[in-house]
């Protein structure tokens, strides 16, 4: 039973993950908060412990090449364990869906829009996301090369237009905070942007790569989103320096503070234009795989009759995620690594290994009794 | 999605009212063998149109014989002398059989290359109708539709829509067969097929599809066929009407039949693996698929040098986005986000503004609409009077509009730009003119975020489009022949056909003797 | 509240209108309670009641029973 035919290409999967990586690369205050002028090292740090994870993930796609994360769950662990296990996904990717949207709206009424209700922004999107949902995964990913592309060429541009503000006295003084402060940040790397890596599990059987390649282009993937974040948070320190610490959107005010002979200024739209787009992208996605694992929950049909209904949840969900950003930035630097590592790591690696220890999927159907 | 259930729907619906009646008109009956009625029989269908002409002779020693045929749609030489001297002046015809008396007539005494023969009333007056002669003699049951068609046509000239400074300079006519021969004189390989099939219950409409067998994918083709041979109309006046028949987003903003009305640009696309329907009496040839880029790809580029034409082609991308979002922008920009604005542009936007007694958008709103006003007047007008038009329009009416505090000055030069940008791209010129309002409320209600959802939304919408199968806007994704989609690289470049258009006969060259480099 | 009642009725005309012809009970009886989920959600905030978030129960979870949150 596949609901959706459609398959993705290997270039759209590859930067799929690149531009997921990239949407979180916006809002890095997570852990910049935290290791300040060192956050660079927490990223390369946090790239590194994250492809375990990843290594995981290519373990059960190769075992389980046309299944997605509810079959597999249903497979692994008989229909009553599995349910439970995938009702956990499910909120959680819910809960993401939620909060990307919160995260957008919030930006768009802060910065752009001061005096339109939340309501009609976020209403705005999700409307567009539930039409891209119900055309299937192809369209929602077909897009991924030029928002890769997009969000790059903004990253590099800046670079160079920040150039004169840069100075590589911020980087000054290094490895110079508690040991506990790195450990966090890595953790929180690993956990929000790359962790957040588990929903591709869901994608699994609409891939058109063979299953031992997968590894590889979702390696790819992950490197050129990983450099991205890298990029931009070296950028930020060199130009925000010690400060970085206390701004909610460290890349924001970077590009505030663009300045080319005062000719080229106000460049900050520009981060407003990658936000939403690869926000778009990264909710479409997403509410995608929440629709599906909830079509595939319930052994349904048709996943099409879900999508507005389950939209509707999403909004009323991400007014209600957290009553506060400041409640927000401390679940996340906190507490939400915790919760996010027990789905994102924890739960698959118990997959695997059970997958292993009862040697499934048996190889032959008519073989096995 | 919900447009297609809507349509569906509508089209189930409409079906099912007009149940399958099909007019029977009493032509499917056979002749009879005696001249008379027969005549009697066809004056009463053709009724007393005075363009029918029946001339009735008598030949050999005891034959009654008649032509009937329609003055104007035939050549009176040819009749003359291949139908009725031969005939009349030859003694050998006797009475003894039938069958072989007529084909013997046919074979040996009528000089002409395309003659049917035929027993039905049906193919006789079909065929009188579409410029042929018909031969009736008395006492066979059979009769000779012989092909005399001949009438006056428009000659080739330079397309009007289409002028080029380098390159081909003929044009499309009206006429089927002219057409045909324009497009078999370029493209000789034994290949090229053309199907025929007449359309329209009432106007009989010659049609044909060209394609070349191997290249154009086999699905493609069958999938035309099918629209077309279920296409029941009355009238088939203009290609358009076929190509709002077989279309397959026929709500879409979007143009996913292309046409064009030089043979050139036409015998290209069908060497890319397109297909070709031309129509009688239109000089718009139609190419389906069509692809969103070839909006953006004039015959001219393929003949100026590659670096200028890729230049152009971004160039042509460029004014798009200009001719869509210059007046969203700035209404954006004026309500919303002042802030990104210099201070001194700022000022001298307010300064204008002063007076305007009118929102931003209702401002834009008053100056795109009497733009596409002028516009259409423009071009309905005769000539002389529409270049009147142009200057009334544009000189008197947008300097009296500023000068008078209707609108800003900021805004006409706006719009000016937009609409000057949306005449690079011919083809688009009605997407973007709808896709301008849409995204100016847009940019009124949620500004600049508005901005970027209404260019997700037109993303979106382009990749769901797939006429026929192949992705309306697949370049983006780089699978669909990379070379020629934002910039047009050498020929010698591209090397082969778009992959998603072309099935089987994939090479456009296989060798090439590149350049000598002289420095080794 | 009126505008949650508007939506609910476009959301009811687009999905269970496919399901008049076609005999799938299960699957509308399914998308009838999301549906009626995301309704009682929808009525609920518009009517100012506060509901509860199980984001900020998990995180008193983990960092009053488990004792494990970074401070």
């Amino acid at each position: 039973m596949i609901l959706d035919k459609r398959k993705i290409s290997r270039t759209q999967f590859m930067f799929s993950v690149a531009c997921f990586i990239q949407s979180s690369s916006l809002l890095t205050s997570f852990f910049t908060s935290i290791t300040k002028q060192d956050s660079w090292i927490a990223v390369i740090l946090g790239s590194i412990v994250s492809i375990p994870t990843l290594l995981i993930y290519s373990y059960i796609m190769k075992k389980f090449p046309d299944k997605n994360l509810i079959e597999i769950n249903d497979m692994v662990f008989g229909p009553i364990i599995g349910k439970i296990f995938s009702i956990i996904y499910i909120w959680f990717f819910m809960t993401l869906s939620a909060i990307n949207t919160k995260d957008l709206g919030e930006f768009v009424q802060k910065t752009i829009l001061d005096n339109t209700p939340s309501i009609i922004i976020v209403g705005a999107l999700l409307l567009l996301c539930s039409w891209t949902v119900r055309n299937g995964i192809e369209i929602v990913t077909r897009y991924s090369l030029l928002f890769t592309f997009i969000a790059t060429t903004i990253v590099i541009s800046t670079v160079f237009l920040t150039i004169n503000q840069m100075e590589m006295d911020n980087f000054l003084p290094i490895l110079q905070q508690p040991k506990m402060a790195y450990v966090r940040a890595t953790h929180i790397i690993s956990a929000i942007p790359f962790g957040e890596l588990v929903v591709i599990l869901m994608l699994n059987p609409n891939l058109d790569i063979e299953p031992k390649k997968r590894i590889k282009y979702l390696l790819y993937g992950f490197l050129i989103g990983g450099f991205t974040l890298l990029l931009v948070v070296f950028r930020d320190i060199a130009v925000l320096s010690k400060t970085i610490e206390i701004f909610l959107l460290p890349s924001y005010e970077t590009l505030r503070l663009i300045s080319v002979y005062s000719t080229l200024s106000r460049v900050e739209a520009l981060f407003a234009i990658s936000l939403i787009i690869l926000m778009f992208f990264k909710i479409s996605v997403l509410y995608y795989i929440s629709v599906m694992g909830i079509a595939y929950l319930f052994k349904m049909k048709s996943y099409k009759p879900l999508v507005l209904s389950i939209g509707v949840i999403i909004i009323i969900y991400s007014f209600i995620v957290y009553p506060s950003i400041i409640a927000h930035m401390k679940s996340g630097s906190e507490t939400a690594p915790f919760g996010w590592l027990v789905v994102e790591s924890i739960l698959p690696l118990i997959t695997a290994i059970v997958a292993k220890i009862r040697k499934l999927p048996e190889q032959k159907k008519g073989m096995s009794s | 999605m919900l447009f297609k259930f809507i349509m569906k729907k509508i089209v189930a619906w409409q079906n099912l009212n007009s149940s399958n009646h099909k007019i029977d008109n009493g032509l499917e009956r056979q002749i009879s063998n005696k001249l008379g009625e027969n005549i009697e029989f066809i004056k009463k269908v053709l009724g007393g149109s005075n363009d029918i002409k029946i001339h009735e002779f008598i030949f050999g020693e005891e034959f009654e014989g008649a032509i009937i045929y329609i003055d104007g749609l035939v050549n009176n030489t040819e009749i003359r002398e291949s139908i009725l001297k031969p005939i009349v002046f030859n003694k050998k015809i006797n009475k003894e059989n039938e069958e072989l008396s007529i084909k013997e007539i046919q074979k040996s005494i009528i000089c002409s290359g395309d003659i049917k023969r035929s027993d039905m009333y049906s193919v006789l007056i079909d065929g009188c109708l579409a410029g042929a002669t018909i031969l009736l003699i008395n006492g066979f049951r059979k009769g000779l539709v012989i092909n005399t068609g001949s009438w006056e046509k428009r000659a080739i000239t330079e397309p009007q829509t289409e002028p080029v400074v380098r390159g081909p300079r003929e044009g499309f006519t009206e006429d089927l067969r002219t057409n045909t021969s324009l497009l078999r004189r370029r493209i000789k390989s034994p290949k090229f097929k053309m199907e025929n099939m007449i359309i329209g219950r009432k106007t009989y409409t010659n049609i044909c599809i060209a394609y070349i067998e191997g290249l154009a994918k086999p699905e493609l083709i069958k999938t035309l066929r099918y629209r077309l041979n279920n296409l029941d109309v009355d009238s088939i006046i203009d290609s358009s009407y076929i190509e709002e028949y077989i279309e397959d987003y026929p709500l879409s903003i979007f143009a996913t039949i292309g046409y064009s009305e030089k043979p050139d640009v036409v015998a290209a696309k069908i060497l890319e693996g397109r297909v070709g329907i031309i129509v009688d009496g239109s000089p718009f040839v139609l190419t389906a698929p069509m692809l969103f880029v070839e909006g953006f790809q004039s015959s001219e580029d393929y003949y100026v040098r590659a670096v200028y034409a890729s230049i152009l082609r971004i160039m042509r991308f460029f004014a798009y986005f200009v001719a869509v979002y210059a007046v969203p922008l700035f209404i954006a920009l004026t309500t919303f986000h002042q802030e990104l604005l210099p201070t001194t542009f700022l000022f001298s936007i307010a300064n204008a503004r002063e007076g305007t007694p009118f929102p931003a958008f209702i401002e834009g709103l008053i100056m795109v609409i009497s733009f596409e006003i002028l516009r259409e007047a423009g071009l309905r007008l005769p000539r002389p009077v529409g270049q009147a038009i142009s200057i009334v329009g544009a000189l008197i009416m947008g300097e009296a509009a500023v000068s008078a505090g209707i609108v800003g000055a900021p805004m006409v030069i706006t719009v000016a730009i937009a609409a000057v940008a949306g005449f690079i791209i011919p083809d688009q010129t009605d997407s973007i003119s709808i896709l301008r309002i849409i995204m100016m409320v847009l940019a009124t209600v949620l500004g600049g975020y508005g901005l970027a959802i209404g260019f997700l939304a037109v993303l979106i919408h382009l990749s769901i489009l797939e006429p026929f199968g192949i992705p309306y806007f697949a370049s983006i994704k780089f699978t669909r022949d990379k070379q020629d989609s934002f910039t047009r690289m050498p020929l010698w470049i591209m090397k082969d056909r778009p992959k998603e258009l072309s099935a089987t006969d994939v090479k456009r060259r296989d060798t090439y003797v590149p350049p000598d480099n002289k420095d080794d | 509240m009126r505008y949650v009642i508007i939506v609910f009725i476009i959301i009811a005309i687009v999905d269970l209108s496919p399901f008049s012809k076609k005999d799938k009970r299960k699957d509308f009886y399914i998308t009838l309670m999301i549906m009626m989920i995301a309704l009682a959600l929808s009525s609920l905030y518009a009517l100012d009641i506060k509901i509860p978030s199980p984001v900020v129960g998990l995180d008193n979870f983990i960092r009053n029973v488990l004792k494990i949150a970074y401070k």
